[in-house]
C-alpha cells in the first residue's frame, strides 16, 4: 500500500470512529441545512486547497505551520488541520456518488502529505499518531510542563470560582449560535498529567473578534479573541476525538472539578481576566448570542447551506497567518471561496433527499471509509 | 402519584432530579413561541442535540431531554457547562400533545415522570 492509501486509510478510521461515536448520522437540525452546508463548506477546499498549499509552501513548511498551533490559545488547531483532508476527502467521496472523476489523485496526494506533516509536528511527539484514536485518544497540543505551570499561576479553587464555569458556559453557547451549530473554533486539549494522578485538560475559546464570519459585529463587540480555561480534574478519564472535543468518564467531570482558571492570550502571554473583564464578557456575549440569533432567523434557504463557506475560510485563515500570507492572501481566497458557493449552491441545495456523500459514508460499516486512489480510473481519480 | 413517561441516558447534572414544565421544541416555530410567550421553568424536550434550539432560553431552563445524541453531543457540552440536568435517548411513552404543559420529573438516571 502506498504511504497515501495508508494515510487515506487512516484518516477514513478516524472519521469512520468520529461519525458513528458522535452519532452524526442522526444529526439534524431546524435551523440550519447540517449536512448540505457541510457539503458546502467542503467543496470550498476541494476547488481552491492546490492554491491554498501552493500559498502556504511558498512560506512555510507544513511542519512549521502545525508546530506554530502549539500552546495555549493556539491557531491552527488539530481540528482545524484535520478539516484540511476532511475537506477535500469528503467532496471527493460527493463527487463519486455523484458518477463524477472525484478530481485530481495528485491533489489528494498532496493534500494527506501535508496533512500527516502538519498534525504530527502539532502533537509534538515523537511517536508516529497523526490522531487522538491512534494514541489512547490523547490530543496533546502544548508542552504539559507549560499547562501544569499556568494552573499552578492561575488557578482557583473551583469551589470558590463559580464564575468560571458561568463563563465557559456563556461562551459555548455564544460559540455554537455564532458558528451556526457547529463547535468551530471552540476546542479541548490535554489529558496532562496533573500532581497526585489528577488530570489536566484545557478548554478553549478562539477568533471571537477576529475572524471571516460576516454577521459576527464589524467592528467585534466581544472583549476578547481568546479565553483559556486550565482544568485540574480528579479521578476522571478524558477523551478527545478528532475534532478536539472532550468526552469524559464520569460523564458530569465538572463535579470532580478541583481548580480551574479563567484566561485570554490576547497580547501574548496567558493573563487572568479581571472581575470587571468577566463581567464585560458576559454582558458582551449575551447582546451579541442573541442579536445572531435573530438575525440567522431571517436566513433564506440558500444561506441557511452557503453560510459554511465563512467557517472554512475562517478555518483556513490561521494556516495563512501562521505561514506569514499577508491581507492580499486572504482578500483571493474570499473571493475564491464566494466563487464557490456561487457556483454550487443550488446544485448542492438541489441534491435530494441528502448529498450522497453522507450516504456513502453513514452506509460503510465495516468497509474503507474513504475510496482508495487506486479503485477509481486505475489509479487516476 | 407520578406515572413514567419516559427514559434515557443521562450526561449531564445526573446527581439530582428537577422538576418543570414539560415543552416541546421541534423546530423554530416552537422556539419562537417559547421566546415570546416566556414560559419559566421549563424541561424541555427537543428531537435532535443542538444548542440553537435552547440557546435563546437557556435561563429559563430547569432540564433538557433530547430524543437523540450522547455524551458528545453539543446539547450534552453545553448543559455540563450550566450544570444542567440532560438526558440524551430518551424515547417518550405518551404523545408529546399529552405532555405539553404538564409538570415532569427528570430524575437522576434519566427517567422521566408525569406529575401531574
Amino acid at each position: 500500500m502506498s504511504d497515501s492509501e495508508e494515510l487515506l486509510r487512516r484518516f477514513g478510521e478516524a472519521v469512520k470512529l468520529f461519525l458513528t461515536r458522535a452519532g452524526k448520522a442522526q444529526h439534524s437540525s431546524g435551523m440550519f441545512d447540517l449536512r448540505r452546508r457541510t457539503l458546502m463548506g467542503v467543496y470550498a477546499y476541494f476547488d481552491h486547497l492546490d492554491w491554498a498549499l501552493d500559498q502556504l509552501d511558498a512560506r512555510a513548511t507544513a511542519e512549521q505551520i502545525g508546530a506554530a498551533g502549539r500552546g495555549l490559545c493556539g491557531q491552527p488547531f488539530s481540528a482545524q488541520i484535520h478539516g484540511i483532508p476532511w475537506g477535500m476527502l469528503l467532496a471527493r467521496e460527493n463527487e463519486l456518488g455523484l458518477g463524477r472523476d472525484g478530481g485530481d489523485p495528485e491533489l489528494v496526494e498532496r493534500v494527506l502529505d501535508w496533512w500527516s506533516r502538519a498534525a504530527r509536528a502539532y502533537r509534538g511527539q515523537d511517536s508516529d499518531a497523526l490522531l487522538p484514536c491512534e494514541d489512547g485518544d490523547r490530543q496533546p497540543a502544548a508542552p504539559a510542563e507549560l499547562v501544569w505551570r499556568t494552573l499552578e499561576e492561575h488557578g482557583r479553587p473551583a469551589a470558590e470560582f463559580a464564575q468560571a464555569a458561568r463563563t465557559t458556559a456563556a461562551l459555548q453557547l455564544y460559540s455554537y449560535v455564532l458558528r451556526g451549530e457547529q463547535r468551530g473554533t471552540t476546542y479541548y486539549h490535554g489529558p496532562y498529567a496533573g500532581a497526585d494522578g489528577r488530570t489536566l485538560v484545557v478548554e478553549e475559546f478562539t477568533r471571537m473578534r477576529h475572524n471571516e464570519l460576516p454577521w459576527a459585529a464589524d467592528p467585534p463587540v466581544i472583549p476578547f479573541d481568546s479565553v483559556c480555561s486550565v482544568l485540574e480534574l480528579d479521578g476522571v478519564d478524558a477523551r478527545f476525538d478528532l475534532f478536539q472535543g472532550m468526552t469524559t468518564q464520569p460523564v458530569d467531570y465538572r463535579s470532580r472539578l478541583l481548580r480551574t482558571t479563567l484566561l485570554t492570550c490576547d497580547g501574548g502571554e496567558p493573563r487572568e481576566l479581571t472581575d470587571q473583564e468577566r463581567d464585560g464578557l458576559l454582558e458582551a456575549l449575551a447582546g451579541e448570542q442573541e442579536r445572531i440569533f435573530r438575525e440567522q432567523l431571517s436566513w433564506d434557504a440558500d444561506f441557511r447551506i452557503s453560510y459554511a463557506i465563512y467557517h472554512y475560510l475562517d478555518f483556513l485563515a490561521p494556516f495563512f497567518a501562521a505561514a506569514g500570507c499577508g491581507e492580499e492572501v486572504m482578500a483571493q481566497a474570499r473571493e475564491r471561496f464566494a466563487e464557490t458557493s456561487a457556483r454550487r449552491v443550488r446544485e448542492v441545495a438541489a441534491m435530494d433527499p441528502a448529498p450522497p456523500v453522507w450516504a456513502r459514508l453513514f452506509g460503510r460499516g465495516g468497509s474503507e471509509l474513504f475510496t482508495p486512489l487506486a479503485r477509481v480510473g486505475g489509479g487516476r481519480v | 402519584m407520578s406515572e413514567r413517561i419516559g427514559a434515557g441516558r443521562t450526561v449531564s447534572g445526573g446527581a439530582r432530579a428537577v422538576e418543570g414544565r414539560f415543552l416541546a421544541l421541534l423546530d423554530v416555530e416552537d422556539l419562537k413561541r417559547a421566546i415570546d410567550e416566556k414560559p419559566e421553568h421549563l424541561i424541555v424536550f427537543i428531537a435532535h442535540p443542538n444548542v440553537t434550539m435552547i440557546a435563546p432560553i437557556y435561563g429559563r431552563l430547569a432540564g433538557i431531554v433530547c430524543a437523540s445524541g450522547d455524551e458528545a453531543a453539543h446539547v450534552a457540552i453545553v448543559a455540563r457547562e450550566l450544570s444542567l440536568p440532560c438526558a440524551v435517548q430518551v424515547s417518550l411513552e405518551r404523545e408529546l400533545g399529552d405532555l405539553e404543559g404538564h409538570r415532569v420529573r427528570l430524575e437522576p438516571g434519566g427517567e422521566l415522570l408525569l406529575l401531574d
